[in-house]
């Protein structure tokens, strides 16, 4: 277990079936309902494919395939993210609240992750607990994932 | 160190007065043009291997404009070193037999100078700068100042002798008043408004006479004494009236008013009338009352702004062929459709118009290439000339940009490794010198841009060995071609050097070459022969901004692919008694072999009932047969990349380099033949013209 200090930023929550995650608040740069995506061959089974945002091509990933579990059929949301000079749009089954990040997290312990893609280096203390997606090493995982893999 | 220019110390407080630093990204833009104009000039003193006096007195005139203007910033180390660089070119200006046979060391000295300009001027406009010692390379333009003076037909006397004052053809006297004093033939009295607020305007005033030098053959001011303590005031008021007598009226006035402080020139009056009538003479005259305002033709504008000017552009054309698809299914000809075909006609002026403002001439690109080179050479022992052809073509400034990083390594990889050293060269009967050609054609919608070196060629069986021992190879090592051994050459990471330098023999270049230019929807070809050389040709599209392209379907997926890359579409139905079987691949019989590229297999999608084609494409690379789903139309497409999430791997495995948005407003994909006609391999059918 671990702590780090407190921060004024907030959090934007998602729902994803019962299990809740959230992304910090200042890489979110609109919700959207789900895109018009345009599906890409032979890719993984988290990427629904691609849609234009704001005369960019953005990569929509769904999160409850991410976390192995559902394929995304009842997601209804769609978080487009910022992530250093990097788009991506998250969708999940909603977006719940926007809650100040106290920064009194945990270090989640390995069985929590769910889903090898996302890293949830920190759990918020809550009922549920809120688990913290950390958006680049999760950008950072994805991306390796791409480049290993023989989608062709 | 050198104290801060507003007297105002301390080290959390900003190099620059107030005043001053509002002027600092002018200053710096200025001196970014003065020094692109010095490497310009030392480029081509490099192409032809000496200084003309013209190359001089460019070259004495861009230091002493940057000197004047770092004064003016109080930045005194550029400023002593371009004085110091006025020196030197002065005494190849007074004897230009001085530079002969030791412009190689001359080279090295202006490389050293723009280097210290440069990196400064890059700097200048950064919160904290503060000015780097120019100490070390003032010590090394006076060691070549001494060197110059101290040759036996170089008298130390002659070099002495020069005035505070370059020697200019200016002559301060008052002004001729357009109504007060007959104007002579040929004269001309024009009044040149400085920006509001540019500050230091008589020497501002200075420097723009000082532009006007070689194109007038005298110029009186007014006021008369631009040194004079209210010269200044009385620019402010009066604005500075030039009479000057030129017979390049035009371009006098443009280099006026391309300067960033100059608001508009105006002309007073002109002598020309009846004594020297030009082709216009008899035009009857609008302005004969009035004094005629010439307003700044140039002006200098943001690059990112130029850059988003572009992208709006291609969202405006997106826009429109969606709106476009709409008012075809609601409405079939009729004013709408009307106004529609008038809309689309000015998009594309539009278009055109931001590809113009886009463009800038190779020949400002030149330089870092020759630069590159030389550096090169003189690292590893060897004598290379590099010659430029089509320098003077006017190109996409993105697009130079973009293809600066294949070039830079196309370039690395012919001298390191491509040109011999002098010694083999030699040996093998050939010039010592080698000669490494860079040459930009222009193919109306096509750059092509060649690197081609005069060296030793690339050794096929060297590259299938390292190829094999990778394990890289598809099939047999015999059944390889030469030219499909030489296309080997663009694998990541394959390199037959020995050795790896600072320069090149990671396998990289050819690499970095393949990948930009097919993200441009490009091609790449590699030709090459044992013992005479290597030749790599890049062919781009030129248009950034928007291709017409065919649309196609396989199975779900909306597919592009440029017009200007198929040949002929036809119905599977009608061609099937052309389709052979042959080494477990479908061919079509045409009027060559082509292969056929299944896409519904390389996308895993399955074909639908009917529909299917056959659309013929051909590149640089050769021709092949893509087996689609039907036709849906043809768009103006413009291009997006994929997210980078995606890796470039995807490009290469499937073709897809980029997308766009298609007129039903989603994003179709966008194919490149030449990586289709890569994922064809060995079977591609080559083009006469390889």
């Amino acid at each position: 277990m671990g702590t780090t200090d407190g921060t004024d930023a907030l959090l934007l929550v998602l729902r994803r079936q019962q299990a809740r995650y959230a992304v910090p608040a200042e890489n979110v740069e609109e919700i959207l309902s789900i895109p018009d995506v345009t599906a890409l061959p032979r890719q993984p089974e988290y990427m629904r494919g691609i849609f234009s945002y704001k005369g960019r091509a953005a990569a929509v990933l769904s999160l409850q395939t991410l976390c192995g579990c559902g394929t995304g059929e009842s997601e209804t949301v769609c978080v487009v993210l910022r992530i250093g000079d990097f788009l991506i749009a998250l969708t999940a089954d909603g977006a719940e609240s926007l809650i100040a990040d106290s920064g009194q997290r945990m270090q989640a312990d390995g069985s929590l992750l769910d889903g090898k893609l996302l890293s949830l280096d920190f759990v918020l203390p809550g009922d549920p607990a809120v688990f913290v997606l950390n958006l680049k090493k999760t950008y950072q995982k994805i991306e390796s994932d791409f480049s290993a893999a023989s989608f062709v | 160190m050198t104290p801060p220019a507003g007297g105002s110390g301390g080290d959390e407080v900003g190099f620059f007065s107030a005043e001053l630093e509002s002027m600092a990204e002018l200053y710096q833009r200025e001196t970014a043009g003065l020094m692109e104009e010095f490497d310009t000039k030392q480029a081509g003193a490099m192409q032809s291997g000496r200084f003309s006096a013209q190359d001089i007195n460019a070259l004495f005139r861009v230091v002493h404009t940057i000197k004047s203007s770092a004064a003016m910033m109080g930045l005194a180390d550029i400023s002593s070193c371009t004085h110091r660089m006025e020196d030197l070119f002065l005494l190849f200006r007074e004897r230009p037999e001085r530079s002969i046979g030791f412009e190689s060391r001359i080279f090295d000295l202006m490389y050293l100078f723009a280097d210290y300009v440069e990196k400064e001027n890059a700097r200048v406009t950064q919160k904290d700068f503060r000015p780097k010692s120019a100490e070390s390379v003032l010590g090394a333009i006076q060691k070549e100042i001494d060197f110059f003076k101290g040759g036996p037909d170089a008298p130390a006397a002659q070099a002495e002798a020069r005035a505070e004052e370059p020697a200019a053809p200016v002559r301060q006297e008052p002004a001729a008043g357009a109504a007060a004093e007959p104007l002579a033939p040929g004269e001309l009295v024009w009044r040149v408004t400085l920006r509001p607020g540019c500050q230091m305007e008589n020497v501002r005033a200075y420097l723009l006479v000082r532009q006007l030098e070689g194109l007038c053959g005298r110029i009186a001011t007014r006021p008369a004494n631009l040194e004079s303590a209210d010269a200044a005031a009385q620019i402010v008021r009066d604005g500075l009236v030039l009479t000057l007598r030129t017979s390049h009226a035009e371009e006098a006035a443009q280099r006026l008013s391309a300067s960033p402080y100059v608001l508009r020139v105006e002309e007073l009056g002109s002598g020309n009338a009846e004594a020297a009538p030009g082709p216009d003479a008899d035009a009857p005259s609008d302005d004969a009352d009035a004094p005629q305002s010439r307003q700044n033709k140039f002006s200098m504008v943001s690059w990112s702004n130029v850059m988003q000017l572009q992208n709006v552009t291609g969202e405006l054309i997106t826009a429109n062929t969606i709106l476009g698809a709409s008012i075809r299914k609601t409405v079939q000809g009729g004013p709408l459709e009307n106004e529609f075909q008038t809309m689309t006609r000015l998009f594309h002026e539009l278009e055109k118009l931001v590809a113009a403002v886009s463009m800038m001439p190779v020949s400002s690109v030149v330089p870092q290439y020759q630069r590159l080179v030389r550096d090169v050479a003189a690292r590893e022992g060897k004598q290379i000339r590099l010659a430029v052809t089509g320098a003077e073509l006017e190109v996409d400034r993105s697009l130079l940009d973009t293809l600066a990083s294949p070039l830079i390594h196309l370039l690395r990889n012919a001298a390191d490794h491509g040109i011999e050293a002098p010694e083999a060269r030699a040996a093998a009967g050939k010039d010592a010198r080698g000669t490494i050609t860079l040459k930009f054609e222009n193919m109306t919608d096509h750059l092509a841009v060649t690197v081609a070196d005069d060296g030793g060629g690339m050794d096929p069986q060297k590259i299938l060995r390292k190829a094999a021992e990778r394990g890289l190879l598809t099939k047999d090592e015999s059944e390889y071609s030469t030219d499909e051994i030489l296309n080997l050459a663009f694998l990541p990471g394959l390199s037959t050097n020995e050795q790896t330098n600072q320069y090149s023999g990671r396998g990289v270049g050819m690499d970095v070459a393949q990948n930009v230019v097919s993200s441009l929807g490009g091609s790449v070809t590699i030709r090459s022969a044992p013992g005479e050389g290597t030749a790599v040709r890049m062919e781009v599209p030129v248009s950034v901004t928007s291709s017409e392209c065919l649309r196609f379907m396989v199975g779900p997926h909306a597919c592009l692919i440029p017009i200007r890359c198929v040949v002929r579409i036809l119905s599977l139905a009608e061609a099937q008694e052309h389709l052979q079987t042959a080494e477990g691949r479908r061919w079509l019989q045409a009027e060559e072999m082509l292969p056929v590229l299944d896409l519904f297999e390389l996308y895993g999608a399955q074909p639908g009932e009917d529909g299917q084609r056959l659309v013929i494409i051909r590149d640089a690379r050769g021709s092949a047969a893509l087996l689609t789903g039907p036709v849906t139309g043809q768009q103006t497409a413009v291009e997006k990349p994929l997210p980078a999430l995606i890796g470039r791997n995807y490009r290469t495995r499937t073709g897809m380099v980029g997308c766009t948005v298609t007129e039903t407003g989603r994003l179709g994909v966008m194919l490149n033949a030449d990586w289709l006609l890569r994922l064809c391999g060995k079977d591609v059918a080559e083009n006469g013209n390889n």
